[in-house]
């Protein structure tokens, strides 16, 4: 039997047809957050200049997530602060031309959104993949003590400053971008901070970036001898000659440390010095 | 309208078997087992996104799944659909009918079997519990949704598919999304169409609503939105389809 479509037919059908539109009109409909976004490399120059850190958000316009973060977290009060006051904020579309494979290969970018912690140096410190509700952002931007990794240079910048003052390169290698409670435990103990900000240029390579692995590659680093979860510590004297390596595993972050004490002979100005 | 209240009565008399009420019996005894290795003595316990998690991720499917297999195929075999267009039922009424029998039985069971054990296991073993009655109202109101939503699209595809075949397809049409979903998300997470049609390829706004909710993200007006949209859409569906069942031309009264 066939009958004309019914009026309940064609009501539910313009339910459907109008809800949709109001949804996908409040889906795309673009949203300002206030928070002076800069470019990546504008970012990069602003940070060497004030010191602060960069919070770089990797995004798309058609990524669903990251319009959820730019409607709901954005535009929160509390992660605006944060972003205003604490970092310097970026971000970066993946569909930008100027956004290459190298640029996605070195930053690690394998999903969206991505945020991305970038020290006033340049180096790469944490990264979260994914939506995050504004009070996780906010709580993850304020968990990172940026003083911490005020000593920390990229590893070029590290040997440069190692021939101009004479000191050591203590260089950390880690598997992956180093686990927050790592860097915390090492950077807090008295023994670490000593090394790491008076006796030695301190620097960090990650085995997981492409670029960084071909340099711990040079320096003959394989991944295996880098303990999971920990690092594994190089030094070099100011001639660029390989001193000590030591690995540390997280566990080993106690007071006292061995293996930080293990370190301090290494860290000292003799070791500069030619044999 | 008598019609219809009594079209009504006899319907959930129809629906609720020996088997359904052992059915339901079981989920109530699964429900309050998993409330008590659920709820832990020490913890805060957030009980809205609890209630959320257990009815999404596990009790609503399957029950919605038990009250509406075969929902419209089943009276049509049976001869029950023909008998009722002999009385002043239209196609659309008796599918509003089916769908409201179903819901209010989905819900009769959730409520009895999961979110009554979850409450009281998590008042006696005493943790701080944290909720705000409005949270928990508008969670139980996407669920609801959500459960409706279901129940059109297997009341929709129950006209197109005989028995169980109904479930299986829905069953089948979720898996394969998901299974998509997370390939997409792996190996073409940077193209624009696949992740964009991965999106809008299973209705899940008023799950996301819920999830929402639950977590305290943000007002979900664009997943209800969405939901409502699917809802309405597959309840047109559902309703041209009951139109297309042929029985005897002199049979049904206009």
């Amino acid at each position: 039997m066939t009958q004309r479509p019914q009026r309940s037919l064609r009501y539910l059908a313009a339910v459907a047809a109008g809800a949709a539109l109001l949804a996908a009109g409040i889906d795309y409909w673009p949203t300002s957050s206030g928070i002076p976004w800069l470019t990546l490399d504008e970012a990069k120059h602003q940070a060497s200049e004030s010191g602060k850190p960069i919070y770089l958000d990797v995004y798309a316009d058609w990524c669903g997530p990251c319009r959820l973060m730019e409607k709901t977290v954005f535009t929160e009060d509390s992660v605006r602060e944060m972003l205003t006051t604490r970092y310097i904020p970026a971000r970066l579309n993946i569909d930008d031309p100027a956004v290459t494979d190298s640029i996605r290969k070195k930053l690690m970018i394998r999903a969206l959104p991505t945020s991305i912690l970038i020290s006033a140096a340049g180096l790469l410190i944490d990264r979260q993949v994914g939506y995050m509700p504004a009070s996780d952002l906010v709580m993850w931007l304020g968990s990172i003590s940026w003083e911490d990794y005020s000593p920390l240079q990229p590893f070029a910048a590290a040997i440069q400053h190692s021939r101009e003052t004479g000191k050591p390169v203590l260089l950390l290698a880690f598997r992956a971008i180093p686990p927050q409670e790592m860097l915390k435990k090492f950077f807090q103990l008295p023994e670490a901070r000593a090394l790491l900000g008076r006796q030695t240029v301190p620097t960090l390579l990650v085995y997981d970036a492409p670029d960084e692995k071909a340099l711990l590659d040079s320096l003959r680093v394989l991944p295996q001898e880098i303990p999971q979860g920990g690092t594994l510590a190089l030094i070099f004297d100011a001639l660029g000659y390989e001193r000590a390596r030591v690995p540390i595993k997280l566990e080993e972050l106690a007071e006292p440390s061995e293996a930080v004490t293990k370190l301090l002979p290494y860290g000292s100005p003799a070791m500069s010095e030619p044999n | 309208m008598t019609d219809y209240r009594a079209l009504l009565r006899v319907e959930l008399r129809r629906l609720w078997t020996a088997p359904i009420i052992a059915i339901v019996a079981g989920v109530a005894a699964l429900g309050a087992l998993i409330a008590l290795s659920a709820v832990r003595p020490a913890k805060p316990l957030e009980i809205t996104r609890l209630l959320v998690q257990f009815h999404l991720t596990f009790f609503l499917p399957i029950v919605v799944a038990v009250f509406t297999v075969g929902v419209v195929s089943n009276d049509v075999r049976s001869g029950w659909f023909r008998t009722l267009l002999m009385r002043p039922v239209t196609r659309p009424g008796y599918l509003f009918i089916k769908m409201a029998v179903a819901l209010v039985s989905v819900w009769a069971t959730l409520l009895i079997g999961v979110s009554l054990p979850l409450c009281i296991v998590a008042v006696l073993k005493g943790p701080q519990l944290e909720f705000t009655v409005g949270q928990v109202l508008a969670a139980y109101a996407a669920l609801i949704a959500q459960s409706a939503l279901l129940i059109t699209i297997l009341t929709f595809l129950s006209c197109w598919f005989h028995g169980v075949l109904n479930v299986v397809f829905l069953l089948l049409w979720s898996m394969a999304v998901s299974i998509g979903d997370t390939f997409v998300k792996i190996q073409f997470w940077d193209s624009k169409w696949l992740t964009v049609l991965v999106e809008y390829l299973f209705p899940s706004g008023f799950y996301d609503a819920a999830t929402a909710i639950s977590s305290r993200t943000h007002v979900p007006y664009a997943e209800l939105l969405w939901g409502i949209a699917a809802l309405a859409g597959f309840a047109a569906l559902a309703v041209w389809s009951i139109n297309r069942i042929e029985v005897e031309r002199y049979v049904e009264q206009s």
